[in-house]
């Protein structure tokens, strides 16, 4: 990168990122997610620099594309949850202290067999943690010793390989 | 870090409570209906109230590291940790086709709501004489879309001593009418000081979702604040039979559509025909 965009871009992190972060937690109400979030963000502002350098509104650049990501997130996450729960025949989504202990209940069901055909079971506490828990990657990567993009690529992959063993449960395509 | 001010078009922003403003943000997220400008100065003012600026600068300092450490990596470039990600689709046993009941608008709103019915009723053959009334216009440019007060005195100065006329629910802005096969899969509502919003989501076996906005404002002044974001594609104007408007654009690509009526603004988005669009806004009894 040159260095008009590397001071570029650390100016406008300086000054926007506060804000971001502060709109981030209101909207998810989850620290660790919001600024994963809003570093997600500044990151995309770097894939697209030569463009945001032309923008004359940097900062609503800036918050329109977290607002997209808190959205997506939002949804896809909702649809995710759903749908980890169809394959582990749980009958409520589970929240914080209770998911390992209702997962571990299903260890002998045929449903959680079928899931362990093709995830291992540090996939599986992976994907409860991403999903059920809403761990950030940030968290992801430091609990399973990865870095935040090898912690994305997994979590892709697991899903990938839980579309593939339960197509049953596949409707459409958002 | 230095300290930006706010602009005076929105400094009345500065006389709401922090909460009040935290939960505008909140709704604006799921709905996008206020520009960005708009929320960075909610955020500012925020943020000037619960964050000493000492604490900032460090917490700057400490994220600027670990972003440039951790997420500026070469392993990341070209990449986005929440774009990624495959869309998984919903299992057809856990579709939920119940319709919940809307909360009632406050009383507040409700009076408003009724007395503009009424007032709208006796105001139609003004209105045929070509006298604005309402006074509100519509206008866009390539980035946004939005409605305008353009009376000369307050609209909630010829609302106030209505109060037995109260009686009216959200329940009267939403459609009778949806097309075939789809049902509410969900539904959100939001109570802000000015403005009530009910987001409906539809959905149906092997059809594309789409979604229901209709937002009830305190007033038409506090519509006006309402902008929707637009793609430079030019917006397409349709008659309803009752006369009224709707206004087709697209945004980031997806196409939407946008109706107003007195203090109600209804939106839907998704892959949906105009035709049931029209069809859908057509259906909504309150502006019949």
């Amino acid at each position: 990168m040159e260095p008009t965009q590397d001071n570029f871009l650390e100016e406008l992190f300086c000054n926007c990122y506060h804000d971001l972060l502060s709109y981030a937690q209101t909207c998810l109400g989850n620290p660790n997610l919001a600024e994963d979030m809003v570093q997600d963000t500044f990151h995309e502002a770097t894939n697209q620099v030569d463009s945001l350098l032309k923008h004359p509104y940097p900062d609503r650049w800036l918050i329109k594309t977290l607002k997209f990501k808190i959205c997506n997130y939002t949804r896809t996450q909702s649809r995710h949850r759903k749908y980890l729960v169809e394959c582990l025949d749980l009958t409520v989504i589970p929240s914080g202290e209770s998911v390992e202990q209702l997962v571990m209940e299903k260890e002998e069901q045929p449903l959680f067999q079928r899931l362990r055909k093709v995830l291992e079971e540090e996939e599986v506490s992976f994907l409860v943690d991403a999903t059920l828990k809403n761990y950030s990657h940030a968290q992801l990567a430091e609990k399973y010793g990865l870095t935040v993009w090898g912690s994305a690529k997994r979590l892709s992959r697991i899903r990938e390989k839980l579309l593939t063993e339960f197509p049953e449960y596949r409707r459409r395509k958002k | 870090m230095e300290e930006r001010s706010i602009p005076s078009k929105y400094r009345e922003l500065e006389q709401l409570d922090t909460e009040t403003l935290k939960e505008l943000i909140r709704t604006d997220c799921y709905t996008e209906n206020l520009d960005e400008a708009y929320v960075l100065c909610a955020l500012r003012i925020i943020s000037s109230r619960e964050h000493p600026q000492p604490d900032r600068a460090q917490e700057v300092d400490r994220a600027w590291r670990r972003f440039q450490e951790e997420y500026c990596t070469p392993e990341g470039e070209g990449k986005s940790l929440y774009d990624s990600t495959p869309q998984l689709e919903q299992p057809e046993e856990i579709v939920y086709r119940k319709r919940r009941p809307l909360r009632r608008l406050p009383r507040r709103v409700a009076v408003v709501a009724a007395v503009i019915c009424t007032l709208f009723a006796t105001m139609l053959v003004a209105q045929a004489a070509g006298l604005d009334l309402w006074g509100v216009i519509v206008q866009w440019s390539d980035e946004t879309f939005h409605f305008t007060y353009q009376g000369d005195e307050a609209s909630s100065t010829w609302m106030e001593g209505q109060e037995e006329l109260e009686g009216l629910e959200l329940n009267d802005y939403l459609p009778t009418w949806i097309p075939e096969g789809y049902a509410v899969e969900e539904v959100q509502t939001y109570e802000l000081r000015d403005q009530s919003t009910a987001i409906i989501l539809f959905s149906g076996e092997n059809l594309p979702a789409f979604y229901l906005s209709v937002d009830v404002y305190e007033d038409l002044e506090k519509m006006q604040y309402t902008t929707f974001e637009k793609d430079d594609a030019p917006v397409q104007e349709q008659r309803l039979s009752n006369g009224a408007t709707v206004y087709f654009y697209t945004n980031g690509g997806d196409e939407q559509s946008v109706f107003q009526s007195q203090n109600v603004v209804c939106s839907i988005s998704g892959d949906i025909s105009e035709e049931s669009v029209i069809k859908i806004y057509e259906s909504i009894e309150a502006v019949e």
